[in-house]
Order: C-alpha cells, then structure tokens, then sequence
C-alpha cells in the first residue's frame, strides 16, 4: 500500500488496538467501548457545528480504533470547549468529555501540551494560582474595599503537587 | 447561615465587581461568610493535564473547608463548581479517598467528604430561596430585558452537579425575574459562550461567542447576565473585538449575576463595582435611571 | 430387604468430562464401594445405546439401583428415569452425580483434583442409591377452566384457541372493551393489513363463544392456589350502564356536557364523561367515567340517564356497585400487554411544549380512518397537512439515561417505516425523513419492506436526534449528526413524530405480587426460560405471552398465544395434573400433630388436621416445594422429604465427611 490515490484509505496498521485499554485504565473514559456511534453528542457540540473536523463521535471512534497519530494530530482534541453537552445526550454514558480529557493526559505524557496551558501549570506550581495575583491587583482589591487574600501555604501545596507527576508534565516550575 | 467562601483566581485578581457584589448581596440577606486560605481549583484544565493532581488538589482545598467547621462551600465561579464537585462525587469511592488522604495526611490534613460545594447561584436558589431574595428587592429592575446566560459548568455534567434538568433549567431566570426584570428566551441559549477555545483557536471562540451576542440581539436583550468570570470575559471582549473589527450592532451590557441582584437590592453602581463593566454600563445606567 | 444391587454408569460427555477427568480411573474406583456390582463408561450415556446398557443391565437382573454420572440433572434426569421404568424398575431408584457443571467444567485446569472431586461425588451418590425407594408420581386432579388476564390480540388470541379446544375460558380485560392497542393502529406491518378488519372479526368470535366468558371493566385482585386448581377473585368495575339494555345508540353522548381528553385517541381528540371507547367496541356499550362524570363529583346532571329514560332504552343506572366475583380455574395466562414510553421528560425533544411534535401512536390515530381527524394526516396545531415530517427513533430506548430502558423496543424502526409508507401513499409530494441509529428490520418481509419504503423515497439519516425546537420563523427544526457523512445538519419540519418506546404495562408490578411470579431487571414478565419456555413462568400453571414479556410484533404476540393456550392444554387435558413425589410426606403414626411444621411452612402446604380422633399432620401435595424446613423441626422425625430423607442425607455426607 503506497501513497497516491490510496493515502486516503485508513491503514489499519497504523491502528494500535491495544491504545483503548490505556485509554480505558484512566478513570471517566472507561465506557468508551460501548459506543455505537449514534451520533447524539455531536449535534449540541459548539465545535462540531462550526468546524470541519471536530466530531466527538469521530473521537470515540479513532480512540477505539487506536489511531494515536490522528488523536494526536494537530490541536484536534484541544479544540474541545469541556461544555459537557455531550455527555448529557449519550445514552450509552461514554462520557465522551472525559474521554478527551483522558487522551489529552495522554498526550501530556508524550509532551504533548498547548503552551499556554502549560503556562497556566507553571504558575500553579510556583503561587497556588493559575492567574498570579499580583501586588497592583492587591491594591485595588484594598482600594475596593475587599478584604486581603490569604496566601495558600506553598510549604503544602508543593508537598501536594510533588505526589503527583505535574511538575515533570510541564517542565518544572515557573521561574519567576 | 454560614457559609465558606471559595473564591478561586479569576474573581478575586480580574473580576473582583462579582466578588464585591456577591459579599455584599450576601451581607444583605444575612449570610455570614468565612474566608479561607484556599489554592486555585486547578482550573477544568487540570483533569487534562494530571487528574491525580487535580483531585489532590481540590481534597486539599476542601480539607481547608472542614478544619473551619465549613459545611457549604460557596463559589462564584462555575469553573471551580464544577472542578470540586467532580472531585467530591469521585471521592465518594473510599479507595480512591484513601488513596487522596495518604497524600494529604503528608502535610497533616484528611479529606472526610463532609462539605457540600455550591454555585453562589445554586446557594441563593436553593438555600435562601426566593421569597427572601423578592423580599429585600428595593428597586426592581424595569425596563431590564435580560438574556440569561446560564454556561455550561453551573448546571454540568448534570449526573455529577444534581442541580436542575440541563435541558430546561429555571434558577437563575427565576433570580432575574425576582429582580424585577425580564428573562427573554433566546435560540441557542442553553450553548456554551466559546471562551474555553480562546488559548486554542481565538477564530472559533470568537465566532461561538458572536452568535450568542447575536441571538440575544435578536430577541430584544438589552443585558447580559452571566455566572462564570470567563463568560462574562468572553461576552465583554467579543464585543470589544467585534466593533474593532467594524461591526456595527448595540451595546449588550454584562452583569454578573450578583452585580444585577444588587442593583434590585438598592445598591450603588459604585457598590457592585460597575466601574469594572467595560461595555454598555452607560447605557445600563440611564436604563436603570441612576 | 436384601442387598442393593447398584450399577454406576459414567458419562465422557465427549471432551466436556473425560477431558479433564480421568474417568477409566475412577471407573476402577467406584467398582470397588460396597454395594456397586458393576461400572461401566460410555462417551454419551444420554443417546440410545448409552440408555441401552442401563436397559440391558436391568432387564438382565443385574442391576437394581442405577447411578448415572454426567451432567447436570436439569437436563437428563427425565431421561434416565424414562430408562428405568421403560426397563420395569421404578424411575425413582435412580441417582444421578453431577461430575459435569459441578466438577469437569469449573476445575478445568486442575484434571488430578477434578478426578478425585469426581470419585467423592460418585461416593455420594452411591451412599444415596443404597437407601433409595421406590415411589410413585403424584396426582392432582385439575379444573378445566382457564383464566386468561388481559383482552388485547394476545389475550383474545389465546382464549379461542382455548374454547375451540373445549376448555372454558375467562377473558379479563381491565378496559370497558376488548381489542387493546391493536385496535387502535391503521394499519399492520409488513402485510398492510387494516388492523381493525383482522382484529375486529376475532374479538366478535371471542365475545361470542359458548366457551368463553368476558369480564370487561374488570380486574384481578385476589390469586390462591396451585396448579390445576387457582381461586381467583375478579373486581368487576361498574359501566353505570345495564349491559343488557345498552343498545351503543351513543344519544347519552350527544348529551353529555362534560369533556376530557380520549384515551383511545391519545388526548388528540375529546371523548365525554359517559362514552363508548371507539366504534367496534366490545361490548359496544356506554360507560360513564366516575371521575370526571358530574353526578359523581358533585351530584349534578344525570341527562344521560334522562335522556336514555326517555328515548332509548333506560340503560343508564347510577346505582351500580363494583361487584367481586370468585373463578376456579386450572391455569392462568398473562396476556397484559405494553404501555407506551411517553417521552414528556425528554425536555430535549419538546413533546408536550409543542404542539405538532406528537408519538407514533397518535399519528397510528391521525393516519386511522375512523380517527379524530377521519384519516386526514394535519398538524394539530393548525390543522394544516404538514409538508415535511421527520421521524426520531429509539426516543426512551437503548439508553441508559434516567428514565430510559437500556432495551431495544424492537418494533419502532417497523412502525416508522410503515407509517412512512403509509404518508407516501396518502399524500405523493410529502417529504419524510426517519432519524436512526440502526435500521432493524429483522422479520419476515421486513427487509423488503424496508427497500420498498426506500424506492418511495423515504429518506432515513443515521443519526441520532439531539435536539427539536422552534425557530423564530415558527417551523420546527430537527438538529442531528447526519453520522454517514459527518456533518451536523438542522433541517426544518412541519411535524415530528417520536418513536417512543414500549414499556411494561400500568399495573404489572400489582399483578406480579398478586401471582407470585418475578420480574425480569427491565420490569416485564420474566418467562421461565428465554429460550426453551418462553410462555411458562417459574410458577406452574401460570403462563405468560406477548408484549407482557417484553416488546414485540403482533407476529411473535400471536405466536405466543398460541404457544400458551397449548401449554395450558397441555397442563389441564387429563384432568388431572401429574408432579413429582419430592414433597413432604407423613407418617402418620409417628405424628404428634404438634404443629411445629405449619408454624414453619412458607408454601402452607402443611396442616395439622384431626383424622380418627388424633390430631395428625396433612401435607398438601401440590403446594409443598420440597424445601425440608418441616423436616428440620420435626420433634419425632415424622415428616420427611421423599427422597431426601434425612438418613439418606447423613448417608451422602458421611461418605465423604466420614
């Protein structure tokens, strides 16, 4: 099988059909197996009324099949807004929005990250905050008569973050 | 009543009108708050990046909670609701709690699955209800036609959060009406507001949030009303985006579902922190004859 | 008594045995218990020349006893006791060892320790067989009468296969008429046929027969007893009308000024207070309905009653008690068909919000000629015929969102079709599109019906409905993935018809409790065996058909009908019901009649009764289930279990307890 006119037939050598049972093993993506490609999830999708090529359906599908390489392709599966419309629709509970979740820890794994998200970590680490808060912000905080923040005790948090593999995930912490 | 307070980020740096109005709006209808010391949730984000952290995380947090005697923990944010009510409903498992409390127990803490976590919308609803909150409307909002945006982390995963039918929900029209305003039904209007693509594809969330602005143009709004930081972020700057790229179209006023509530209570543009609205709050104004 | 002469025969069963067992080894074993004179092997005892060597061996005098080790008994034990009496010796000097299902299959890995498993269950069943007697079959006499619950196809079906047969019959319907949902369809798939004309002529024989008796208006409420002989109590509801002076002249509902929403017609049209179900009624006579009749909420009106006085035939008569009445009968048949999903609570869909999106079971009603809009297919919102109609399948089906049956309903994706057809051949330029997962068109011709449907051009889009609501411009718009092609479409339609699911009917867990018989987890009637006994239940004597059992078509409906009227046949033609003798049995002269065993007794199949002067325990042979609890407490051993008596239990333990 060359390329030419045939590259547009799906090489089932290039399905992994051992991927869906990683994918299974992670919790909210265990009922991936019993999709049967009704299509309910995808007619409320957002995205999938608005792009060409992001179906939740079609993931499930490549997902079961295995095809790690269009999974992973491109910003395919962060384009999912996490709007959870899908999942209320499945009758077959795959929780298609977990799923999506679960491939992208995958993905994280494999280095596989939006910047920016990677950024949003990064200060999570290093302040407890996603969005630092800054000493102007503390101002006008004071200014509007709110009262002052607490600090999250780091001292804790990093002994909460080091348990788990998110610092390695996103290359360490942010460096001020 | 006594409630704890679980802020987040967003609120507290970029959107401290809703935590303004939302401590206010609480003081009036005699609902004490305690403050914590608590982290970020970690964000939706957080479950797609390293769920055990995510769910560490926010056992830690709402272990915070428990050492204060807290038994419902209030936010403003729709983010956080639904990040911690995720986690609580997977902490139900006692394996996987136990798994959770041996990382806590390091910095001396335990999670007990004892605090309930509550959208502030879901807490005026449902625990203050609304006869109280009619009772103390002062200057019903007349001449307000609201669209309602309700998002999509206040009401799912529906089977996680329990609060109303995702289909059909009435809370926070409810709220609105209680106002004195009008909710106008809109097509559409149970669609997510497109923010989450903004660090993706900033095309698609833009034209999302567009069509939303659109369809409540079309049925008549002349405000906005949202509970999530993000959407209203998104609802502001998509305008803002929108006439720099030339549209022509009305003003669509954002309010934080406190900042509205407060206004009906009495309360001074000053007091919800109106000065932080960016679009139309002029236009509000005089609609609202202050 | 003399020694027992017992002969152990031990089955291969091709591989399922001897392929873990070493059955030669054990074989040499067993020839060597006291009281074995001989063991043979043999790969399948169960075909003929297997039963022949236990034949041979009897009739040669050799043997008196017999031991067969094989499979379960479920499934042999018939068998082998057919052998034994066929041979002259009585079937109940037969034991049989379980070194199938309870040894070879469940200790596959382990050969060495499923032989020895294999020898000590042998060991057992030897121990027993030395202390076997011979028995005889219970009789009890049984009633030739039928009571078949619930007057739909199935019902009705089953009851003239009955009368015809000679056996008398109760038809129960709890609706003022008989007919069920059948009589409320257009047509039938895949054969087109006018539903009323093949329904109406049998429920026109069923009222009429000599043999069968409707009890309409009524409900079971009270079921006693056992196979052969059940007394069921029937709570016959009054009609407020005498049935033998009601001509159905229908002036007392021209005159009725009290409307509410028709049953029959799913609430697309109104019938009165006081009304006759639909045109072929059976019986074709007037009912009032108390609870939205005005003399019986505020003791007003009555122009019925006037009007029929004066007119008619004074038919009408306020005074009527519910009445209770008491059926012997020797079997019972369940016939009570579906009730259908209705899908207000799928806030997605807006049934209930909007008009003009309705179930199929309405649009059966707007496509029937005798119904509320004469056949003529319109909107009821504005009585306009629409131009598109979109059908959504599977809607409260193959879910398992709340509310929803995981199940298929099996006959949707057949009815949508059908009424497809039906709206093509009534108005050409229509447009209708079916939304599916699957298309399962499985029964005779319904594949080609299915093809047919396609060359009129039905169109049907895979994929599933998430969304109906109503644009500004007022038209319905159906949004769905079209799956096929992966695009999300939104496509606008005059009407949706929601192919609802079927559901137990109302009342089936009542009836269930009342009849002691279970349900399966989706809540239908649970049949004794999917496969094997589809129509019997786990009780005997109590059988079931049609979509009580789950959803089907009127196809495999009538074919259970059948199957049911012939097993109650079956049960009741002798006259008399024969059931194994494993029940508990009195000794009288050791019997104190203390009653400990009626305290105990769950079935009260036991009870202490005075013969001759002395107070002496009765056992009632075909309520007892064998269960040995009276056994248990037994202060003098008096009362045991016929073949499971407790010496022959001690004998099975001790040999290999020791």
């Amino acid at each position: 099988m060359g390329g030419g006119m045939s590259s547009l037939i799906l090489d089932m050598r290039e399905a992994d059909p051992k991927f869906k049972y990683r994918v299974k093993a992670i919790p909210g993506a265990e009922k991936l197996t019993v999709c049967f490609q009704c299509g309910a999830c995808t007619p409320d999708c957002p995205v999938a009324k608005r792009t060409d090529i992001f179906r939740p359906r079609r993931i499930v599908r490549l997902a079961l099949l295995g095809f790690k390489k269009r999974l992973f392709s491109g910003n395919l599966l962060w384009l999912c807004l996490g709007c959870f419309s899908c999942m209320e629709m499945c009758p077959q509970g795959v929780k298609p929005t977990e799923l999506i979740e679960a491939l992208r820890e995958i993905g994280a794994e494999e280095g596989i990250l939006p910047p920016s998200i990677k950024d949003m970590m990064k200060a999570l680490l290093s302040t407890g905050r996603i969005h630092r808060i800054t000493k102007a912000r503390e101002k006008a905080r004071a200014k509007m008569g709110l009262p002052a923040l607490e600090e999250p005790s780091m001292e804790e948090l990093e002994t909460i973050f080091a348990s788990s593999g998110l610092a390695e995930l996103v290359g360490g912490r942010e460096v001020k | 009543m006594q409630v704890g307070l679980f802020l987040g980020c967003l609120v507290p740096s970029r959107f401290m009108a809703y935590e303004l109005s939302m401590r206010k709006v609480l003081e009036l209808l005699g609902v004490e708050v305690i403050d914590l010391g608590t982290a970020c949730c970690g964000s939706p984000y957080i479950f797609s990046v390293d769920r055990k952290a995510g769910l560490a995380l926010a056992a830690w947090n709402l272990s915070l909670a428990e050492e204060a005697g807290v038994k419902t923990l209030v936010t403003p944010c729709s983010g956080c609701n639904e990040v911690l009510n995720r986690a609580v409903e997977e902490l139900k498992d006692l394996d996987r709690r136990d798994a959770v409390n041996a990382i806590l127990s390091k910095v001396g803490r335990q999670y007990k699955g004892e605090v309930a976590v509550k959208h502030i919308v879901r807490f005026l609803y449902e625990d203050v209800g609304l006869d109280k909150i009619r009772a103390m409307v002062k200057r019903p909002l007349k001449g307000l036609k609201v669209a309602v945006h309700y998002g999509c982390h206040l009401l799912r995963p529906s089977e996680v959060i329990k609060f109303e039918n995702p289909h059909d929900p009435r809370s926070m029209d409810e709220l609105v009406e209680a106002a004195g305003a009008v909710s106008v039904p809109y097509e559409n209007k149970l669609e997510c507001c497109g923010f989450p693509a903004m660090p993706i594809d900033e095309e698609l969330a833009y034209s999302i949030g567009m069509d939303k602005i659109r369809a409540m143009l079309a049925a008549g709004a002349n405000a906005v009303v949202t509970a999530c930081p993000s959407c209203f972020l998104h609802f502001e700057n998509t305008q803002i985006l929108a006439r720099r790229k030339g549209e022509e179209m009305p003003a669509l006023p954002v309010l934080h579902i406190t900042q509205l509530l407060g206004l009906a209570m009495g309360l001074g543009p000053d007091e919800v922190g109106l000065r932080e609205n960016r679009v139309g709050t002029e236009g509000l104004l005089q609609l609202l004859g202050a | 008594m003399g020694e027992v002469r017992i002969g152990v025969y031990i089955c291969h069963c091709g591989t399922n045995i001897a392929g873990v067992v070493d059955v030669e080894e054990v074989r040499k074993y067993v020839e060597g218990l006291p009281g074995v004179v001989l063991a043979k092997t043999y790969p399948y005892m169960c075909s003929d020349p297997g039963q022949n060597l236990i034949k041979e061996d009897i009739e040669e005098g050799l043997i008196d006893r017999v031991v067969v080790a094989a499979c379960s008994p479920r499934l042999h034990e018939p068998t082998f006791r057919r052998v034994l009496r066929e041979a002259g010796l009585n079937p109940y000097l037969l034991e049989m060892a379980n070194i199938r299902e309870q040894c070879s299959w469940v200790h596959m890995r382990e050969p060495k320790k499923a032989t020895e498993k294999a020898k000590d269950i042998i060991r057992m069943a030897v121990a027993k067989a030395r202390l076997l007697s011979p028995l005889q079959p219970v009789e009890v006499p049984a009633r030739r009468e039928v009571l078949v619950i619930g007057g739909g196809i199935a019902g009705i079906t089953a009851a003239l296969d009955l009368a015809n047969a000679g056996f008398r019959v109760y038809l129960v319907e709890r609706a003022p008429s008989i007919g069920g949902h059948m009589a409320q369809l257009d047509k039938t798939f895949p054969t087109m046929d006018c539903s009323q004309c093949i329904l109406t002529p049998r429920m026109v024989d069923v009222a009429r027969h000599p043999n069968v008796q409707l009890f309409t208006n009524s409900e079971v409420v009270g079921v006693e007893g056992f196979a052969g002989n059940f007394k069921v109590k029937v709570l016959k509801k009054p009609y407020y009308v005498d049935l033998d002076k009601c001509t159905g002249c229908g002036l007392c509902v021209d005159f009725c000024p009290i409307e509410v929403p028709s049953e029959f017609d799913v609430g697309l049209a109104p019938r009165k207070a006081i009304y006759i179900p639909f045109p072929q009624a059976i019986p074709h006579v007037a009912v009032i309905d108390p609870e939205h009749c005005l003399y019986f909420m505020k003791k007003k009106c009555m122009v019925c009653e006037e009007v029929c006085q004066e007119l008619a035939a004074g038919a009408v008569d306020f005074s009527q008690q519910p009445e209770e009445v008491e059926l012997d009968v020797g079997a019972i048949i369940v016939a009570t068909g579906y009730d259908l999903y209705d899908p207000t609570q799928d806030e997605e869909y807006g049934y209930g919000r909007y008009e003009d999106v309705i179930t199929a079971l309405q649009m059966e009603r707007l496509l029937s000629a005798s119904g509320p809009t004469r056949g003529e297919v319109v909107r009821p919102s504005d009585k306009e015929k629409p131009k598109k109609v979109a059908y959504v399948q599977c809607v409260g089906s193959r879910s398992l969102r709340p509310g929803h049956a995981s199940y298929c309903s099996r006959v949707c994706c057949m009815y949508a079709i059908k009424q497809a057809l039906q709206l093509k051949e009534k108005y050409p330029d229509i447009d209708v599109c079916i939304f599916y997962i699957d298309l399962r068109t499985f029964g005779r011709g319904y594949e080609e019906f299915y093809w047919r449907a396609q060359e009129h051009g039905v169109r049907f889009i895979r994929g599933k409905v998430a969304e109906i609501w109503r644009s500004r411009n007022g038209r319905l718009v159906v949004r769905a993935e079209d799956t096929l092609t992966g695009r999300v479409l939104e496509e606008e339609f005059d009407m949706v018809v929601l192919s609802a699911g079927l559901r137990p009917s109302k009342g089936t867990e009542e009836l269930a409790a009342l009849l002691k018989i279970p349900l399966g987890p989706d809540g239908f009637f649970l049949e004794a065996h999917p496969k094997l006994r589809p129509v019997d239940t786990v009780v005997d004597g109590i059988f079931v058909c049609g979509t009580a059992t789950g959803p089907k078509d009127i196809v495999d409906t009538v074919a259970q009908a059948k199957a049911a009227a012939s097993s109650a046949m079956a049960l009741l033609s002798r006259g008399k019901i024969v059931i194994e003798p494993f029940v508990a049995a009195v000794d009288e002269d050791r019997c104190r009649g203390c009653g400990r065993c009626e305290e105990v007794c769950e079935f009260g199949a036991v009870a202490v009764e005075e013969k001759d002067g002395r107070l002496v325990a009765h056992v009632n042979e075909a309520l007892c289930k064998g269960c040995g609890a009276c056994s248990v407490c037994c202060p003098t051993g008096a009362i045991k279990v016929r073949n499971f008596r407790p010496e022959q239990i001690r004998a099975m333990v001790s040999s290999v307890a020791g």
